[in-house]
Order: C-alpha cells, then structure tokens, then sequence
C-alpha cells in the first residue's frame, strides 16, 4: 500500500505518463484465479446489460486514495490520486469496454482502519447510488495490532450496508511486502477478509497473493529495486494492479 | 574473567531461551532474512515475544521475590520501580535512536515506506505533540512497543508483589484482569485512538506466571504424562494450524461452523488464549525435556545465547538497531553472501554487546563463579541471585 502511495509521489514529481497498458501483458503475471472473483458480480453485470453505466466507489486507506506521508513535514506529504491503482483500473476498464461508462469515486485516507472509513462508506452508499463498491483494508489494522473481531464486525455492517444499496462488494486486502511479512502477523486479518468474502455478493481481490507473484518473479519487487529503477517499477505496479482489477470486474460481470 | 554468570542453582536453561528469544527477535524483524523463516512463529502458535515475556517475569520472578521477605512491600516496590525506570530510559533512547536511523536512512535513499511502516511518519505530521506521546509511551513506533510493554509490566509487578505472599490470590486476579480483556478489549489508550501494540492488561498475566513460576512454583504434578499429552496436542494442533491452516486458508471454507476458526483468529494484541496456550505448552514440554543440569548448557556452544540472555536489555536495544542496518543490507542484495553477512553482523554485534554489559558488570569484582545455595526441588530452582540482565 505504501509502495503504491509513493508511486503516486514519485508520478507526480517527475510528470511520467503511466506505463502504457500494452506492457501490462507482458509484465505482469496474472494468474487466472486471482483475477476471477469467486462470486459473480450481479449488480455491476446488471448495470453493464442495462444503461452501460458503473458506478463505483473505492474506499481505503494510503494506497487507494493516493496519499503518502514523510518524516519531515508538509513537504513530504503527497496527495495524488490520479496515480492510484482505482484510477489506473478505470483507465484499463474504459480501455476493455469501451462502450460502457464507468465513474469513479474515490474516498478514505492515509492510516484509516475500516472502522475509521464505515461512517463515510454509509454517508456515500445513502447518497449516491453504486452498483459496485471496492474496499481496500486490513493493512493499517495488521500495523497497529487492531483486534480482527473489530474488522469482522465493521466489514460485516459495511457489507449488509452494500447490500440494502444494491451493490456489489469487492474486498481488497493489503500488498505484499516482506516488510509487512516480517513484522505484522498478517494472518488473522487475511482470515477475516476470506470470511466475509464468503458472505453474499461480496469477494476478495487477493492483492497479497498476487503482488507477492510478482515479487517472486522478480518482476516488480518494490524492496530490492535499485534507485533509479524505482519509479518505473512503482508505475508499473499501479498500472499493474489496476489491469488486473478491471479483469477481475469484468471476469466477475460475465460471470453472472 | 568468566563474563557469563552461572552458579550450580542458576537455572541457565532461562538464559539460554532468553537470549534465543532475543535473536529470534532479530532475525524475525529483518524483512527477508532468511533465518526468519526457521524460527519459532514458523512452528509454534507463538513466538518470541510470549518466550520474552514469560522469562522476563521469570527474571523479575527470582530479582524481586525473595527480597520481598527480606525487605518488605516498600522497599521492593521501590527497586521494581527503579527498574522500570532504567527500561523507560533505555526505551526513550532507543526511540530517539531508531527515529534518527530510520529518518535519515527513509530520506537519504528515497525510501518514505520506512517512515509509515515504521508509523514515524506521525513524527513529521505533529512533531511537538509525538515528543510528548513517545515521552508518555502513547506514541509507539513499529518495534518499538515491546519496551513500554515491560516498564508497564514492571509497574503492575511494584503495584501488586506484595500479594505475592499469596500467590493463589495473584494468580486468580491476574487471570480474571486477562479475562476482562477478553471480553471487554480493555487497553491502555494510545495517541492515535486504538490501545497499545501490546495490551498490558493482557500480557500481564504471562508475566505473572513467570514471576509466580520463580517465585512460587508449583509442585510437578503426580500425573506427568497427562501433562506431557496436552502440551503436545497443544503444540501438534498450533503446528497444523501454520503449516495447513494458514498457507491454505481456503481449508476453511470447507467447513462453515468449526473450532479450527477460533485457533485460527487470534489476536496478538491481546494474547489470544491459543497463544497463552502454546506457549505454557512449550515451557512445559521444554521442562520436561531439557533437564536443570544439561552440560549442553554449559558449553561454549550455549554461551553466546546464554550471554545475550543474561544482557537482555542493552542486547534487545542494539538488536532493533542493527536490524534495521541488516535490513538495508539485505535491501541491496539479498543474495546468500549477504544473508550470511547480516546475520554474522547481527550475532556478532549482539554477542559484542552482552560481552561489553557483562564486563563493565564483572569489572573490579574478585572472579569464579558465585557460592552455591542449594538447589529447589521445585519445578524450576527458585534460590538463584538475583537476575537484572
């Protein structure tokens, strides 16, 4: 999540166009059941048979809303959304379905927890009307040791809240570093995520699983990437991740 | 001049695992260190922090237990207090240490992922009000939350030793406080809302069971080998549990309503039961199979832990930072060369450290090892001196 956060800096300071989606195929390795969620996507498959248009809110936390924070002040606090992998998959969904018309919302910020996101997620889900909702969590409740009964509880409202909406739930949880390996205890938040993804309507992107196979590769491995190859590598973990969340949603629509 | 302390009642088997739970500490938080992958949390519900503070609370079980009688309620009170006052300067140090290391190291390699997965980041949003919480010990960097642990722990011991002279009595509340937490999340509050990394209130009641295993240790039961059985099953489910469980969360989907659930949500924070569980399973079993005598202890292939075990404060310190020194190491090659070096670097300088507190400990004082008090037939040897490592 950082790592995208600071991709966003990064794009921004030096004003490089994104990777281009053609370098995708190439690069990343999207093993076909990580892009294929386990239950269909009705609502978004409704809204594409129906008007052609998807809303979709995202809400999470540094890596969704695009904004990433440095030690010595305001000068290191970056707010860049534009570069965050929500906005890199509606690139790739407009891309993929060119007929169709997808909006974006993007809401959370930097170090929130779940629970610290339910009060907007309830505020936007009565006001607005989404056919699908993308809810990146766990990453900041693995860092602070927050108890996983109070991630269960609040995803568990979040959902049924997505569910009297009409939308879709696509849970996503934290990427992959070994920094987050070693020094968290990621499993019990990984095992809330995979049982609310059990509940109606709602599924699980593995973003751990699948940024991790890019690590393994060698591909894009943000903690062994020398210096001056860093924000190649960040761009195209963005453009990466986002390719293979519109996969997912369209995979998840055709599926219904 | 010997700079490891051991007498014929000194029960080196703790220092051993002290000082195992300290390099385990290291290498665990060494992002892709190899060596992170063969230690305890690989097979145990557990890891080296319940090691860490069920021998702290040893340590402090056999400082402070004896003086009691000697000296009464104040005056103990007073010493534990003092000694919470030493691991509170050592962990304020080590902030200021760790924030420069890391600070610097984030912005002279365009690396700013250190400062929020470090959580330092909170030190360039506000940077007077962090002083005042790291001073308060509300404001805990990543690993840095095991210190403020023990000086809490230290002053629930000051505040409760004198029950000690009714160690069924702190048992029963140390338990029902541990229960509390369980169904109430009761927490010492920290500055950015959630309650501390480590819930004292939790966490004490490990503590206590070290301190009451020192201090007034049960008889070994008549039944051995029921024992013995439980803390295998114990053991045995904790280690389907990682190496099934875990790699394959999907396992449980198989199945909606299981008991496998509830050992696999846990929560360190509060010291879920399966890992108090664990690790009391683990101290029994290693009772049971490490006799008080091993010569193994004794020999120089023990020494460098037994060291690090009986040195736990400054080695725990100098462990966080030379981590964070392997970790960038590893950061430009992770290769098996570098994987060596870092863990030769990081047991060298450990081992350095031990030896240096052990010296300035040792220095001026007439050598050979101290008079023996007679050995307790107790569980675990309850007449050893004194032990401020």
């Amino acid at each position: 999540m950082k790592w995208l956060a600071l991709s966003i800096v990064i794009l921004a300071l030096t004003a490089q166009a994104p990777a281009r989606a053609d370098v995708v195929s190439d690069e990343c390795e999207m093993p076909a059941d990580l892009v294929t969620p386990s239950a269909p996507l009705t609502h978004v498959a409704d809204a594409l048979a129906g008007s052609g248009k998807v809303e979709i809110l995202a809400i999470g936390s540094g890596s969704t809303v695009g904004e990433t924070g440095g030690s010595t002040g305001p000068a290191y606090t970056y707010r860049t959304p534009e570069a965050s992998f929500p906005f890199r998959m509606l690139d790739a969904l407009r891309q993929m379905r060119p007929s169709a018309q997808f909006n974006l919302t993007v809401k959370g910020g930097r170090n929130m927890t779940a629970d610290a996101m339910y009060s907007t997620l309830v505020q936007e889900l009565a006001g607005h009307h989404y056919d699908l909702l993308l809810w990146q969590t766990g990453t900041v409740e693995a860092v602070r040791g927050a108890r996983p009964q109070t991630l269960r509880e609040v995803l568990e409202q979040g959902v049924d809240a997505a569910a009297k909406a009409d939308a879709d739930v696509v849970l996503i949880d934290p990427q992959f570093s070994r920094f987050l390996r070693a020094n968290t205890d990621m499993n019990p938040y990984e095992m809330v995520l995979e049982q609310i993804a059990g509940m109606p309507n709602v599924s699980l992107f593995r973003r751990f699983e699948l940024t991790q196979t890019w690590v393994s590769s060698g591909r894009i491995d943000l903690e062994r990437v020398g210096r001056d190859e860093r924000d190649k590598t960040i761009a195209l973990l963005n453009t990466c991740l986002g390719h293979a969340l519109a996969r997912y949603v369209l995979a998840g629509a055709e599926a219904h | 001049m010997d700079l490891i302390r051991q007498s014929a009642a000194r029960d080196l088997r703790v220092d051993f695992f002290r000082g195992l739970a300290l390099w385990w500490i290291y290498t665990d938080h060494i992002p892709g260190d190899v060596l992170a992958d063969v230690s305890l949390r690989n097979f145990a519900m557990c890891d080296a922090t319940e090691v860490f503070v069920l021998l702290a609370g040893y340590g402090a079980g056999l400082s402070y237990g004896m003086r009691l009688g000697r000296q009464g309620y104040i005056s103990t009170a007073a010493d534990v207090l003092k000694r919470a006052w030493t691991l509170y300067i050592a962990h304020i140090f080590l902030f200021m240490l760790f924030s420069a290391q890391v600070t610097y190291s984030a912005t002279l390699l365009n690396r700013i992922n250190y400062l929020e997965e470090s959580r330092l980041d909170i030190l360039g949003d506000d940077p007077y009000r962090s002083i005042l919480e790291a001073l308060l010990l509300r404001f805990q960097p990543s690993l840095l939350n095991i210190l403020p642990l023990y000086v809490a722990l230290m002053v629930f011991l000051a505040a409760t030793i004198w029950l000690l002279r009714w160690p069924r009595v702190l048992f029963g509340l140390s338990f029902c406080l541990y229960m509390l937490v369980r169904f109430t999340s009761l927490n010492l509050t920290a500055w950015s809302e959630e309650g501390w990394f480590f819930d004292p209130f939790a966490w004490q009641f490990l503590f206590i069971i070290g301190v009451l295993l020192a201090c007034a240790p049960p008889r070994m039961p008549s039944r051995k080998s029921l024992f013995d059985g439980l803390a295998l099953i114990t053991v045995l489910t904790g280690m389907a549990v990682i190496l099934v469980i875990e790699p394959d969360p999907h396992l449980l989907e198989q199945v909606t309503v299981s008991p496998l659930r509830y050992l696999v949500i846990e929560d360190k924070t509060g010291l879920y039961p399966f890992r108090l569980l664990s690790i009391l399973a683990l101290t029994w079993l290693c009772v049971r199979c490490i006799r008080f005598d091993q010569p193994w202890l004794r020999s120089r292939w023990a020494a460098p832990l037994v060291l690090l075990g009986q040195n736990s404060l400054p080695v725990f310190c100098g462990g966080i930072v030379l981590g964070f020194v392997a970790r960038i190491g590893l950061e430009y090659d992770d290769r098996a060369l570098m994987q060596v070096g870092i863990n030769l670097f990081g047991a060298l300088g450990m081992v350095g450290l031990g030896a240096l507190a052990a010296w300035y400990r040792t220095k001026g004082k007439p050598g050979g090892p101290r008079s023996a008090p007679a050995t307790s037939p107790a569980l675990l040897p309850v007449n050893v001196r004194a032990d401020t490592g």
